[in-house]
C-alpha cells in the first residue's frame, strides 16, 4: 500500500526543500521508525515530524506512516504484506495493518544515552507484536551505538530468559484491542547495532537482530533466516528523501524508501508574493478633510477605493459602515490561508483610504455571511508598531478580539454585487479506496464541476457533479458487513456505480442569534451515500478555548447511482459535541450520540495542531455495536491528516490536502458527511486561533 | 474498505505551475500594487540574495517615519533605517521584524544588541536575540567599513557596514534570517 497523495506531499516538500535548513534527521528502520534496519533505535524524529517509509525485502512489504506526536512520543501506523504466505498448493498474500507507540525515557546527555520504551503492533492481531527498551549513544559526530532488549518477536532469537513471566497468547479475535496481558512477558533477547555517517548524505549500518522470523522463515518458509546480521548504506538525496539498500538475514536485499516532513521547515521558508502596503499617517490619507459626517456617496468611494485594494488578496469586503472616528468593515477572505494576515492587510487598506478623522478599525472576518469575531485595532498603533522590533507581541497585546454581533449597522454599505451571485468551477479529484485486503490501494480519477449561489448572507445553493475518468475501484471487492445495516461498508458500490455522480446538491442557512451562538440548516443530496436534512447549533464565545455543539440530522441513505434516488434505509442521527483547545497545541472532542446504524457512542479525537492549519490526529469511536456485529477491528478508529497546500506552496491558497485513513472502514460508529459544519467554519478566527496565527498579522 | 474523498493534492498541482522556486515567484509575480510604484527616477539599490544567488534592483519607493521603503518591481519590499535592514516582505522567508543599532552606534563601535524576528514553518514567529559588538574592517578599505560580529546563543552573525562621506551606509551585507541567509547591499549607478 502506498498512500499516494501523502508520498506526493513529501516528496514535494523534499523536493522543494532548501539545503540551508535542511539537517540530518534521526534515519528510520524498514519498520518506519527511528531505527537501524530491522531493529528500533533510541532515537526520535524531530518534534512534529511526519514521516513515510515504503520497505520490502523477500515476500515482506511495510509502508508506515510515523509522526512524532510530542517531543518524546511518537506513533506509527503500518501496513503491511507478506507473500507466499499460505501453503505451498494455495499461496496468499497476508495483509496486516498495526500501531505502534513509542516514549522517549532519556534523553542524550554528556554521558547518558537516549533511552526509549516501546510498542510494536499493540492493537490488533499481533503479527508484529513486539515490546523493547533501548539505548542509543553518539560517539562524536560520526557514530552511533544502539542496544536494546526485546519481547515478542523481538525476543525471538537468542533470549536470555523470561523475566517477567510467560508471555501467554492473548485470543486476537477480530482485533482491535489492547493485548495487555502481552506486554513485556515471555523470552527476552538482546539486540543492537551500529551507525555510521560518512558524510550529510551517505551512512552505513550494520545490526544484529533478536527477530527470529518464527512464521514467515521458519513455519512458511517465506525466506530462508540464514544470520542474525543485516548490514547496508543509506543515501540521502539532496531533498531529503533517504534510500536504503541492505543485505537481510544472509539471505535477501531490502530496500526502504523515506520522506520525512517536518512542519516547522517549510520547504520554501515562508511565503512569497506583493509585500503589503504600508501604512501611511493618517493626514495623508487621500487629503480628507476631517469628515464629521460621512455621506452615502463618500462611503461608496471609501468602499469601492478600499476593495480595489483588497481584491489584490482575495479578499472581498461583504459591508462597510463609517463614522465620524470608527470604520467597521465585513470582510470575506478566501485567497490567504492566515486569519491575522487577512486582518492586517485589511487593517492597512483602512489606513490608507479612510478620512484622517476615522481612528478605530473594526474588521470582522465573515464565513458563510456569518461574523465570526470582530477584531477592534487603533490607527495610532498600526502607524507606530509598523517598524517595531516587537510588532507582533504589541499589536496583538493593543487590539481586542470581540464577539462579532448580530448583522451590520443599517447605514452600512454592502459590498457590490454578491447576493445573488453564482459561482462555478471544475476541477479534477482523486478518490481512493485503502486497505482492501485484494487490492489495498484503489484510487480514481474524474473531473468535479461544483457550484454555488449565494441568495442572501448565509443563505445559499451548492452541488458538485463528478464524472470518473480513469479508475481501479471494483464494486466486486465488498467487505462482508454482517451490520444490521450496511450504512457505510457499500462505498465501492457508490463509487462504480456513481458515474456521473450528484455528489452533493444542498441548500444552507447560517446564521448567528447572539454574539456567541451560530446556527446551521443544510438540506438536500448532503453527501454521496446519504441525503436529508442536517441541523446544528454550536456555542462558542470568541475568547474562550471551548465550545460545545449541538447537531441533529435525519437521513435516507441515497440510491448507488447517486442519482436523485433514495433507498428505504433511514435515520435520525446526531451528537452533543464538546470541543477544547488545550492550547498546547493539542485539540480535543469528544461527540456523544446517535450514529447512522442507529448505534449509540462516543468518539473521542484528539489532535496535534500547529497555527499553519497542519494537523495530525486520531480518533476512536466506541458504540453500542457489539465486536461481532462491527467485523474485523472490532470498533472505529483512524488517522486524520490535514495537509494546508500553502505551506508547501508558498504561496496564499486556502486549499488544505485532507486524508482520513482507517484500518477498515465498516458500519458501526459511522457519522455523516455534512459540508461545512459550525466549528469547522469558525474556529479560525476565534481568539486562541488568532493568538496562534498571530505572527503573519504584519506579512 | 475506506474511501476517502478530498482535495486532490495532484489536481492543484495540475493547476499550478513551478511549485515552489521562490525565484520564479519573483520574476513571475503578478505587478505590483499601484500604490507602491516608484516613480521612475527613484534612488535604486542592488541587492543580492547570497542563498538564493540571485541580485535584485530595489527603488526606493517612500519614506514612512524614518524608515525608506524600498521594493522590487514586481513587490517583494526591503525596509531600511540608515542602511541597516529592519525586515522585508514577499521575500518568502522573510525578516518581519528588527531591533537593529544606529548607524551612529556602529560607527562609534560600541557594543549594542539586535534581534531578529522571523516566521518558523508553523507560522509561528521566533524571535533571535543577539549581542553585538563593531570593529574596523580587517581588510583594508577605502571607506570607513565597520564588521559587526553577534553571537546567540544559535549561531554567531557577521555583518559589514561601509559608510560614505556623509556617514550613511553605503554598502553592506547584513543577515536577514536563519532561512534567508545574508544579503549583500550596494550603490547602484544610474
Amino acid at each position: 500500500m502506498t498512500f499516494y497523495k501523502t508520498v506526493f506531499c513529501f516528496a514535494l516538500g523534499a523536493i522543494t526543500a532548501q539545503p540551508a535548513v535542511a539537517e540530518t534527521p534521526a534515519s528510520l528502520s524498514m519498520n518506519g521508525v527511528s531505527g537501524l534496519i530491522d531493529m528500533p533505535s533510541a532515537e526520535q524524529q524531530s518534534d512534529g515530524t511526519l514521516s513515510i517509509a515504503r520497505s520490502a525485502f523477500g515476500p515482506t512489504a511495510r509502508t508506515t506512516l510515523s509522526f512524532q506526536i510530542t517531543p518524546r512520543l511518537s506513533g506509527s501506523f503500518r501496513y503491511s504484506s507478506i507473500k507466499n504466505w499460505g501453503s505451498s498448493t494455495a499461496p496468499s498474500t497476508l495483509f496486516d495493518r498495526s500501531f505502534d507507540l513509542r516514549y522517549q525515557l532519556l534523553t542524550e546527555g554528556r554521558y547518558l544515552p537516549n533511552l526509549t520504551i516501546g510498542m510494536q503492533d499493540f492493537i490488533g492481531t499481533g503479527v508484529f507484536s513486539g515490546e523493547y527498551v533501548v539505548a542509543t549513544k553518539s560517539l562524536g559526530p560520526k557514530l552511533k551505538l544502539t542496544a536494546g532488549l526485546g519481547w515478542g518477536r523481538l525476543g525471538s532469537y537468542n533470549a536470555i530468559g523470561a523475566p517477567f513471566g510467560a508471555r501467554s497468547l492473548v485470543a486476537v479475535g477480530l482485533g482491535g484491542n489492547l493485548r495487555t496481558g502481552e506486554w513485556f512477558k515471555g523470552d527476552v533477547a538482546p539486540f543492537g547495532g551500529i551507525e555510521y555517517v560518512v558524510s550529510d548524505k551517505i551512512s552505513l549500518k550494520a545490526e544484529y537482530s533478536s527477530d527470529i522470523y518464527r512464521v514467515e522463515s521458519g513455519l512458511r518458509k517465506t525466506f530462508d533466516r540464514k544470520t542474525p546480521i543485516n548490514f547496508g548504506a543509506e543515501y540521502r538525496t539532496k531533498t531529503g528523501a533517504k534510500l536504503g539498500l541492505y543485505s537481510l538475514y544472509g539471505d535477501k536485499i531490502g530496500f526502504t524508501l523515506s520522506f520525512q516532513l517536518d512542519p516547522f521547515r517549510s520547504p520554501t521558508g515562508g511565503q512569497a508574493g506583493p509585500g503589503p502596503l504600508p501604512v501611511r499617517p493618517s493626514s495623508a490619507a487621500q487629503g480628507w478633510s476631517d469628515a464629521t459626517v460621512v455621506t452615502a456617496f463618500d462611503l461608496t468611494r471609501l468602499r469601492d477605493q478600499t476593495q480595489a485594494i483588497l481584491a489584490k488578496d482575495g479578499i472581498v469586503i461583504e459591508a462597510l459602515a463609517v463614522t465620524a472616528t470608527t470604520a467597521e468593515i465585513r470582510i470575506r477572505n478566501s485567497q490567504i490561508d492566515n486569519a491575522p494576515q487577512a486582518i492586517g492587510r485589511s487593517a492597512r487598506a483602512l489606513a490608507t483610504v479612510m478620512p484622517a478623522s476615522v481612528r478605530s478599525f473594526e474588521i470582522v472576518p465573515v464565513k458563510q455571511g456569518i461574523g465570526l469575531s470582530k477584531v477592534v485595532i487603533a490607527r495610532s498603533d498600526l502607524e507606530d508598531l509598523q517598524f517595531d522590533a516587537d510588532q507582533a507581541a504589541q499589536s496583538r497585546a493593543r487590539a481586542q478580539i470581540l464577539p462579532a454581533l448580530g448583522p451590520m449597522p443599517a447605514e452600512a454599505l454592502r459590498g457590490q454585487g454578491l447576493y445573488p451571485k453564482l459561482n462555478y468551477g471544475l476541477a479534477p479529484y482523486v478518490a481512493t479506496s485503502l486497505f482492501d485486503p485484494n487490492a489495498p490501494l484503489q484510487a480514481d480519477l474524474g473531473l468535479r464541476f461544483s457550484a454555488r449561489y449565494d441568495i442572501a448572507p448565509g443563505l445559499f445553493l451548492s452541488g458538485a457533479l463528478t464524472k470518473k475518468l480513469a479508475g481501479t475501484i471494483d464494486s466486486k471487492r465488498l467487505s462482508n458487513s454482517i451490520a444490521r445495516h450496511k450504512v457505510r461498508s457499500d462505498a465501492a458500490l457508490y463509487a462504480t456505480q456513481g458515474d456521473p455522480a450528484l455528489e452533493t446538491l444542498t441548500l444552507a442557512w447560517y446564521a448567528k442569534p447572539s454574539g456567541s451562538l451560530y446556527t446551521r440548516v443544510t438540506a438536500g443530496y448532503l453527501e454521496a451515500m446519504y441525503a436529508g436534512l442536517s441541523t446544528e447549533v454550536l456555542w462558542q464565545q470568541v475568547n474562550k478555548p471551548y465550545a460545545l455543539g449541538l447537531e441533529l440530522n435525519y437521513v435516507k441513505q441515497r440510491d448507488f447511482d447517486q442519482r436523485f434516488g433514495l433507498q428505504s434505509y433511514s435515520s435520525l442521527n446526531g451528537h452533543i459535541s464538546g470541543y477544547y483547545d488545550l492550547r498546547n497545541g493539542f485539540q480535543a472532542q469528544l461527540d456523544v450520540g446517535r450514529y447512522l446504524a442507529g448505534d449509540v457512542g462516543a468518539t473521542l479525537s484528539l489532535d496535534r495542531e500547529f497555527a499553519n492549519g497542519m494537523r495530525v490526529g486520531a480518533f476512536v469511536t466506541k458504540t453500542s455495536m457489539s465486536a461481532k456485529e462491527f467485523g474485523e477491528g472490532s470498533f472505529d478508529k483512524g488517522i486524520r491528516i490535514d495537509l494546508p497546500l500553502a505551506w508547501f506552496l508558498g504561496r496564499p491558497t486556502q486549499k488544505t490536502s485532507s486524508l482520513v485513513l482507517r484500518p477498515i472502514t465498516r458500519d458501526g460508529g459511522a457519522k455523516l458527511n455534512v459540508n461545512g459544519r459550525l466549528y469547522d467554519t469558525i474556529r479560525s478566527n476565534q481568539q486562541s486561533e488568532l493568538d496562534g496565527a498571530w505572527g503573519r498579522f504584519w506579512k | 474498505m475506506t474511501v476517502t474523498r478530498f482535495i486532490p493534492l495532484l489536481a492543484a498541482l495540475l493547476m499550478q505551475t513551478g511549485c515552489s522556486a521562490v525565484t520564479a515567484n519573483l520574476s513571475g509575480m503578478a505587478p505590483s500594487q499601484l500604490q507602491l510604484a516608484a516613480p521612475s527616477n527613484a534612488p535604486q539599490l542592488a541587492m543580492t540574495l547570497e542563498n538564493r544567488n540571485i541580485i535584485l534592483t530595489i527603488a526606493k519607493v517612500e519614506r514612512q517615519q524614518d524608515v525608506e521603503i524600498w521594493a522590487v518591481a514586481d513587490g517583494p519590499q526591503v525596509f531600511l533605517r540608515e542602511g541597516m535592514i529592519l525586515g522585508t516582505r514577499g521575500f518568502g522567508p522573510d525578516l518581519m521584524s528588527a531591533h537593529a543599532p544606529s548607524a551612529a552606534t556602529l560607527r562609534s563601535m560600541t557594543d549594542h544588541s539586535r534581534s531578529y524576528a522571523v516566521l518558523d514553518g508553523t507560522d509561528t514567529l521566533q524571535t533571535e536575540t543577539f549581542a553585538c559588538t563593531a570593529q574596523p574592517a580587517a581588510a583594508p578599505a577605502p571607506a570607513l567599513t565597520v564588521d559587526e560580529t553577534c553571537t546567540s546563543p544559535q549561531r554567531v552573525i557577521r555583518n559589514q557596514f561601509s559608510f560614505g562621506r556623509s556617514g550613511k551606509v553605503v554598502n553592506s551585507r547584513q543577515w536577514l534570517g536563519p532561512t534567508a541567509g545574508y544579503t549583500i547591499i550596494t550603490e547602484k549607478i544610474r
